[in-house]
Formats: C-alpha cells, sequence, structure tokens
C-alpha cells in the first residue's frame, strides 16, 4: 500500500471538511470511495487528482450534493451536506466538465436563466450577467447564441453560469479541457483573481502541470483513497527522483493505464 | 466517396452499439404492425363476431319483435342482446344504457305495435272487392305505426348509424311484405278458393336467395315506422357529427405528440451536462419537473386551442359541420388540463427512461401511435375484438376521448367527465413518479 506522503492541518477554519466519507454504487462489489477525508480552507485551490477511476468524479459529485452522502460526514461553511443539501447548494457554483449551456439560447439568456433559478432578480441580475461576462472577457458577446461561440468561449460561459449566485465554493470539472493556452491563461487569470477575493475551489484535472501552477494544495486520490495530500513543492520535494507533479503521481498511482 | 462510407460506416456502428435503440427501431414497429393490424382486422374482414350491440326492449311481444329476433339471427355483424333478461325492461332504462354509451343502440318496440300492425296491414283494399288495381302505397298518414324506435350513442359514427338504420329498415319491410303476401294470399283464396300457401317459407327462401345481403330498404315510407334518435340526457339535443367526433381524436392524438421534443430536450439537457447543472443549483427536482410539465402543459393548450379553432372556422369552410364545444367550459377545462398533464407526463417518463435521443424519439412515437390506435383514435372502440376493447380500457387516449365526447356529443359536464380526468391525472403522475425515480435511482446525469 502506498504511504500518505503528508497532512497539514489548516492554519483557519476549513471552508470544505470531507471525513470518513464512503460511496458506493448500486450493483458495485467495493465502494468507489473509502473513507475519503481532507478539507480546504478558505481562498485555498485544492486540486483533486487521480487517475480514471479513482474516484474524482464521485467525491465531487458528493460535495455538489449530485450524490447522496452515505457515510462520512461533508461540511461546507458550517452546513451540513446531508441535512441540508439545499442550503449547500447556495454556496456552492459547478462546472462541469460538459459544456452545461443551452446552444440556441445566447450567453445572456444562459446566464439570466441560471442566475434566476438561484433567485437573481432585476437590476441584480442584470449586474450579476455583466460582471460575471467581464470576469470571462465575454461582454461584448453578451448577445450571441453560444452554439456559434468557440470551444474556448463556451468554456469560459461555463464557468460564467457556474458564478452567477456569487458561491462561497467554486467546484471545477476539468474546466481547461480541450481550450488553447490564451484561454487557458485566461481562465487561470480569473481563478486567481478570484482565489483573490477569498472564493475557495476544488479543481479536477488530468494536467498535472495545470495543477502544480494553479494549486494551493493537492490530493491525489487512488481506488478511492488518498494516497498523497498537501501542498504541490512541498509533495515533489519530499520525493528526491521527482523533479515534477507529474512524475510524483505517475510514481504514487503507476504507468498502467485505468480503463 | 471514403469519407461518405467512413461516415455510414460509423453511424452504423454506433446504432449496432445502441442495443436499446435497436430494439425500439425493430421491435416497436413490430408491435405496432400487430396492434394496428389486431385493431382493423374487424373492420377489414367479415367475420363471425358481432360488430354493433343493439340492446332490445321488447314491450311488444307480438310477431313484430318476434319477427325482428329472426331476422337479425341472420345476421353476424348485429349482435341482438334481449333487454327482457333485466338489462332494460323498459324505454327509458334502454335510452339510458345507450346514452352512457354501454350499448350503441336501444332498439325499443312500444307495447301494441304488432297489433296496430296487424289492424293496419289488414286494412290495405282488397282489390277483388272493388274491382279496381292493387293499391301498394297507402297515405302514410292513415297507415303508419309507430312502435319502433332505435335510439344510439351519440358517439357511434355515423356510417354505423345508417348501417344499422338500414339493417332495421330492411327487417321491417320483410315483416310488412309478409303480411302483405299473407293477406293478399288470403284475398286470393277467398275471391278464387285457392290454397294457402306456406307464406313464412317462402320469404325465408326468398332471404336467404339474398347470398346474405340486407334488402335493400323500402323507397317510400311501410306500415311500421323507424324512428332513429339519438340517445342524448339532458337539455343539450345535438346531433352528433363527424366533426364532434374527429376532432377531439386528433387532438389528443396531437397533444400527446408532445413526447417526442419533451423527451428529446430532457435527454439532450442530460448528454448536454445542463441537467447536471441544474441538479447542483438550489432548485429542488420536483419544481424543475413540474416546471417542464407545465411548459408542455401550456404547449398541448395551445396544440388544442388551435384544433379547436380549425374545427370551428376553417372545417365550415369545406362544407362541414362547426365544432361545438358543448356547453360545459368547466368540464372541458378539466380534460384539456388533465390531458396535457398525462402528455406532460408520458413525455418526461419517456425523457428520463431512454438512454439516447433516438430511443427516445422512436419509442415516444411509436408508443403514442399505438395508444391512439387501441384507444379508438383510429377506429371506434366498438368496431375493435374484444380483447383490443379491453386493452383500450387501458389507454389514456380512451380515457381522454371518451371524456371529450362526453362533452361534445352527450352533452355531459364536469361531472360526467371527472372519472376520465381523475385517470389520466392518476396516469400522468404515474408516470411523472417514473421519472423521478429513474432519475434519482439512476442520477443518470
Amino acid at each position: 500500500m502506498t504511504p500518505v506522503l503528508s497532512s497539514e492541518t489548516p492554519q483557519v477554519q476549513p471552508v470544505i471538511e470531507v471525513s470518513d466519507l464512503i460511496y458506493k454504487y448500486s450493483g458495485s462489489e467495493t465502494p468507489a470511495i473509502k473513507g475519503l477525508s481532507f478539507s480546504v480552507n478558505r481562498g485555498e485551490i485544492f486540486g483533486l487528482l487521480g487517475p480514471n477511476g479513482a474516484g474524482k468524479t464521485t467525491t465531487l459529485s458528493l460535495i455538489s450534493t449530485l450524490l447522496k452522502i452515505q457515510k462520512g460526514k461533508l461540511v461546507l461553511s458550517g452546513v451540513d451536506v446531508s441535512r441540508n443539501s439545499m442550503e449547500a447548494r447556495r454556496l456552492i457554483g459547478f462546472v462541469p466538465q460538459e459544456l452545461a449551456l443551452y446552444p440556441t439560447f445566447s450567453i445572456k439568456e444562459n446566464l439570466q436563466f441560471f442566475g434566476r433559478l438561484c433567485g437573481i432578480r432585476g437590476k441584480m441580475l442584470k449586474t450579476r450577467v455583466s460582471e460575471c461576462l467581464e470576469a470571462v472577457d465575454l461582454a461584448e458577446r453578451i448577445n450571441s447564441p453560444v452554439k456559434e461561440l468557440s470551444s474556448g468561449m463556451k468554456r469560459r460561459v461555463n464557468i460564467a453560469a457556474a458564478m452567477m449566485h456569487s458561491p462561497r465554493i467554486l467546484l471545477l470539472d476539468e474546466p481547461a479541457v480541450g481550450v488553447d493556452t490564451q484561454t487557458r491563461k485566461l481562465i487561470f487569470e480569473e481563478l486567481d483573481r478570484l482565489r483573490s477575493t477569498g472564493m475557495t475551489m476544488i479543481y479536477t484535472t488530468h494536467y498535472m502541470e495545470d495543477a502544480e501552477q494553479l494549486c494551493d494544495r493537492i490530493i491525489i486520490i487512488d481506488h478511492g483513497k488518498c494516497i498523497a495530500e498537501g501542498r504541490p513543492k512541498k509533495l515533489i520535494g519530499d520525493r528526491t527522483e521527482c523533479t515534477n507533479l507529474e512524475e510524483l503521481f505517475l510514481m504514487m498511482t503507476g504507468k498502467d493505464i485505468r480503463e | 466517396m471514403y469519407i461518405l462510407l467512413t461516415i455510414i460506416f460509423k453511424e452504423l456502428m454506433l446504432l449496432l452499439r445502441d442495443r436499446g435503440g435497436l430494439a425500439v427501431l425493430f421491435i416497436m414497429p413490430a408491435i405496432l404492425l400487430l396492434v394496428v393490424s389486431a385493431v382493423q382486422h374487424n373492420v377489414m374482414m367479415t367475420l363471425d363476431r358481432p360488430q354493433v350491440r343493439i340492446l332490445m326492449v321488447d314491450n311488444d311481444k307480438g310477431i313484430v319483435s318476434k319477427e325482428l329476433i329472426l331476422f337479425f339471427e341472420k345476421i353476424p355483424s348485429i349482435e341482438l342482446i334481449d333487454g327482457g333478461d333485466g338489462t332494460a325492461v323498459n324505454k327509458e332504462d334502454g335510452f339510458n344504457l345507450a346514452a352512457k354509451g354501454d350499448y350503441q343502440f336501444c332498439l325499443y318496440i312500444a307495447p301494441g305495435t304488432s297489433d296496430r300492425f296487424i289492424k293496419s296491414a289488414a286494412n290495405i283494399e282488397n282489390p277483388f272487392s272493388s274491382g279496381t288495381e292493387i293499391k301498394i302505397n297507402q297515405p302514410e298518414t292513415e297507415k303508419s305505426v309507430a312502435g319502433i324506435e332505435l335510439y344510439f350513442d351519440p358517439v357511434v359514427q355515423g356510417a354505423w348509424r345508417a348501417a344499422v338504420e338500414q339493417s332495421i329498415k330492411s327487417a321491417v319491410f320483410a315483416i310488412e311484405a309478409k303480411e302483405g303476401y299473407k293477406n293478399l294470399l288470403s284475398a286470393l283464396s277467398q275471391n278464387f278458393e285457392l290454397p294457402l300457401f306456406n307464406t313464412s317459407s317462402n320469404i325465408s327462401s326468398a332471404r336467404s336467395a339474398d347470398s346474405g345481403q340486407m334488402p335493400a330498404g323500402p323507397a317510400g315510407k311501410g306500415i311500421i315506422d323507424v324512428d332513429l334518435k339519438p340517445a342524448i340526457t339532458g337539455s343539450s339535443r345535438k346531433i352528433p357529427n363527424e366533426v364532434q367526433q374527429n376532432i377531439p381524436a386528433w387532438t389528443l392524438f396531437g397533444m400527446f405528440f408532445i413526447v417526442v421534443p419533451l423527451s428529446g430536450a430532457l435527454i439532450r439537457e442530460r448528454q448536454e451536462g445542463t441537467l447536471t447543472r441544474l441538479f447542483t443549483l438550489p432548485v429542488p427536482f420536483l419544481t424543475l419537473l413540474m416546471g417542464k410539465i407545465l411548459a408542455y402543459i401550456t404547449v398541448c393548450l395551445i396544440q388544442a386551442i388551435l384544433m379547436f379553432l380549425v374545427g370551428m372556422t376553417l372545417l365550415p369552410l369545406q362544407g362541414l359541420p362547426p365544432l361545438d364545444l358543448g356547453s360545459s367550459p368547466a368540464g372541458l377545462l378539466l380534460v384539456l388540463l388533465s390531458a396535457s398533464y398525462a402528455a406532460a407526463g408520458f413525455g418526461i417518463m419517456v425523457g428520463a427512461v431512454a438512454k439516447t435521443f433516438e430511443q427516445g424519439s422512436m419509442f415516444g412515437s411509436v408508443t403514442v401511435v399505438i395508444g391512439a390506435a387501441i384507444g379508438g383514435v383510429m377506429l371506434p372502440v366498438y368496431v375493435m375484438p374484444d380483447l383490443m376493447q379491453k386493452l383500450s380500457s387501458l389507454s389514456p387516449f380512451s380515457w381522454g376521448l371518451d371524456a371529450f365526447l362526453e362533452l361534445f356529443v352527450r352533452g355531459g359536464d364536469i361531472r360526467t367527465v371527472f372519472p376520465q380526468s381523475l385517470y389520466l391525472i392518476l396516469f400522468g403522475s404515474a408516470a411523472a413518479g417514473i421519472a423521478l425515480w429513474a432519475v434519482i435511482r439512476e442520477k443518470r446525469l
């Protein structure tokens, strides 16, 4: 069994607290998540890393309330997700891996729709649409139908839609997949800006370089368990044979291709 | 060409790997074929099974009713049911059963009809005593016997009504001819001392020589009047027509066809990830579900209003009677809302259960056609085989159609359409419940 490299005790009250989380899909013999625990502090970008089938999506689905917690505890800004999932949803903004937008709607119509569902009305709605679009540098395309946008633009609208209700926590499931370098840079700059405002983020990616560059702390999970957690530089530094996060990742999870 | 073949191959491979889609593509049309064939079987072929059920309320018990029974025994497409077994012992019972649709027709024979008929028939002038020519067609006012009334369920379509009316008139004509023949022979035997022939066997022989075809009715009015009347209760006395019967049927068909866009929209939302996003917003799934249902109920209502407007404005331009929406706006609103809810619930269910867009659209459209065929949209339920009639009672189309016809044709109101509306609401709720269960169980995001 691969040992957990290190663990760090947060200095401040964590915004996300995951304790002994266990989740088993019906029909599956083994749990997808086996007693996972970690915490994320306010204003941190926390990288959730792991090979295919490691349990990243399940973990993100549990935090985003898409899946119901079976065992363990999950607290978001003091709200117990098991007990009050609706309140927890007000705290989170979810950026799915898919472009979760209505292609025939304009950018504005998409943002207005998701904003209204979060209870935003009137002038506030207009203001939030403008703010979110400025944040992703798409204000001038406000009336463009989503289907006419480039892949990178769609990714940016995808993020903007998750920010409409000013969530405290942003869950990003591979938000920069398939985008060009310029768009990736823009996305990272925006996430950096959000971090400076105190927003807490969980970021999943298969690009170790991105995680190394962007994340304050990371967790590597495999087979539903945590195998490493800490600051990327520290984790890399603890292993003299590794010069970057990708090498560390491959060393810890193996080079076999996962199904 | 190579690129085109590559694309064709890719599409075929995608289809082959979608087992559900394949089942829908190949099994559902087969089911459709079986159902429609079974439904049409009776119409397309002459079978021994009766197609029309006539409840007979015989308060005469004389020669007329006996001859009618004998006549209809020889027509396999008509089943004569004796109301004297307690089903309907008087005219009111029979009328009400036809009005409710329990029987398509009620044949009422008034007391003393046979006696009056025999007397009238005997009053034909004896040509041999006066020395003048035989007068076959006597003045109607003097010779007609009001005795047979044929009440029909207002939802019975015109062609069937005409066929049954013609059959009864033919039977009456045969009775009149037989009696006339008997009287003529009697007159002849009195004047020329001829032996009496066996009239019954002669008439029977004449009838059987007609190759089972019903004889054409008399051109003019005979001795016995056959009065055809719709069995309509209450103050409404509208004469039913094809417009009243067909528009509700095809309106329902159109309403249920929203299953295709509705299920498609849900499947696309799932595939594009928007449903995932919606599930992470502080909105209960039930609210999302109801939002969809209400949106499509609105679509169905607009659809129905347009269909009704066509019935009221465009059809009269083609010489057809205008659609009459009945006299119960509340009843109509209840039926429209409940049918729309049932259709929307069904669409949501298909969208939640189907794995691909192809599955949803194919399954949705084919089940709607099957449901419509079973439910009497394409053919009246009463002409279907027994099994199909039983299945029909399970189709929401049948409930909806029955409710519309109750309002448009039978003169019903909100009370009389409540049971059918309740079935539709329960169906819609059950379908929405299955959708909810499917989404929660599968988390098909």
